[in-house]
């Protein structure tokens, strides 16, 4: 459903176990992408059915730092958040963008209020989009967009 | 002793003149039936037609005619009767005057309107129209209907823009796959058919969550 609150479970629970700050962050990021309890739900089961079961716990939950640290980055990118988004969508265009690629991420930009910029990056050719390097804390976009590779 | 032995003061009358019969052969009556529909025929066309018809009967032999008999027919002109006054052509024909008819029907009409609606009735509708007279009330009607038909054909459903570009929409995800080509020809087609960006996103959610 949101490939950022998605990616959020993964910082989260990175080392095999989810701390409790890992759990309040969680929280957080829901509330940040005001997913509703339902939306989290989807995305919270499929990744405890699909992702959980084959971790190998090794820590005590210290991926609620990384997740902090993605957070604070997102949440600094601000102003400068419509013009990634936009430019990786004109990117992802030249290649090809799935129906379920373009429903995620869209659906992301939405939630973080670019979702018009970034449907003008891959509907409106005529709209001039200049090509940027996106950030490390859009990976989880550029991958859902076929512009990074799962294993970069 | 019978009675239809003829007498001979029975002889003396003529049983025509008595029961005051014609005795004009019918294709006589028909000739002169068609010279009174005729432009040119005038009078001295008419005793021209009668010889002509008197000779064609004798030539062809279906009635003989002594002269005794052609003696004994009394001219019409002394008979009383005037031919010109007289044969209608419209009675010969069968049909009537188109004055008679309007009246006629009008009083047909009428009764008949009587058993039904008064909203209904709407007047004689089967007067006859001839050629050179004025269709009258029913001109209006017609072009009032033709009017009717084209505003129904004006208001019948087109199809709207945004149903339109929903049809291309669902047509560029059937390859599943989204491409630079199919992305220009929908922004052609958003401005060809007066489609905002912001309908174009709605239009997209409606279609890839249907």
């Amino acid at each position: 459903m949101s490939i950022l609150f998605r990616h959020g479970l993964e910082l989260a629970w990175s080392d095999g176990r989810l701390s409790k700050r890992g759990a309040i962050l969680l929280e957080n990021l829901q509330n940040l992408l005001e997913l509703s309890d339902s939306q989290r739900s989807v995305v919270e089961e499929k990744h405890h059915l699909q992702v959980i079961p084959h971790l190998i716990p090794r820590g005590m939950g210290s991926g609620a730092s990384t997740l902090d640290q993605w957070m604070t980055s997102l949440i600094d990118l601000d102003d400068e958040l419509p013009r990634y988004l936009v430019s990786m969508g004109r990117q992802s265009l030249r290649t090809g963008i799935s129906k379920q690629a373009w429903i995620e991420v869209f659906a992301a930009a939405e939630r973080m209020e670019c979702g018009f910029e970034f449907g003008r990056g891959v509907w409106e050719p005529e709209f001039e989009v200049e090509t940027l390097v996106w950030p490390e804390v859009l990976n989880p976009v550029a991958k859902s967009l076929g512009l990074l590779l799962e294993e970069e | 002793m019978f009675v239809d032995e003829p007498t001979e003061d029975e002889d003396d009358i003529d049983p025509f003149e008595a029961l005051n019969v014609s005795t004009t052969a019918p294709a006589v009556r028909g000739a002169k039936l068609l010279d009174a529909f005729g432009e040119d025929n005038d009078e001295d066309g008419e005793s021209e037609g009668e010889s002509e018809a008197i000779t064609t009967l004798e030539m062809g032999g279906m009635m003989e005619m002594n002269e005794e008999i052609v003696d004994s027919v009394i001219p019409l002109d002394e008979a009383g009767v005037n031919e010109e006054e007289d044969i209608d052509p419209f009675e010969e024909l069968g049909a009537t005057r188109p004055d008679v008819v309007a009246s006629t029907s009008t009083n047909v009409s009428d009764a008949l309107a009587a058993f039904m609606d008064e909203d209904e009735y709407q007047g004689p509708e089967n007067t006859i129209v001839f050629e050179g007279e004025s269709a009258t009330e029913d001109e209006p009607i017609e072009q009032e209907e033709v009017e009717e038909k084209v505003q129904v054909e004006d208001e019948k459903p087109r199809a709207q823009p945004e149903e339109l570009y929903r049809f291309l929409l669902e047509g560029v995800w059937v390859d599943d796959v989204l491409d630079p080509a199919e992305v220009a020809l929908m922004a052609r087609k958003r401005r060809e058919l007066g489609i905002s960006f912001e309908t174009h996103l709605k239009i997209l959610k409606q279609v890839l969550h249907d």
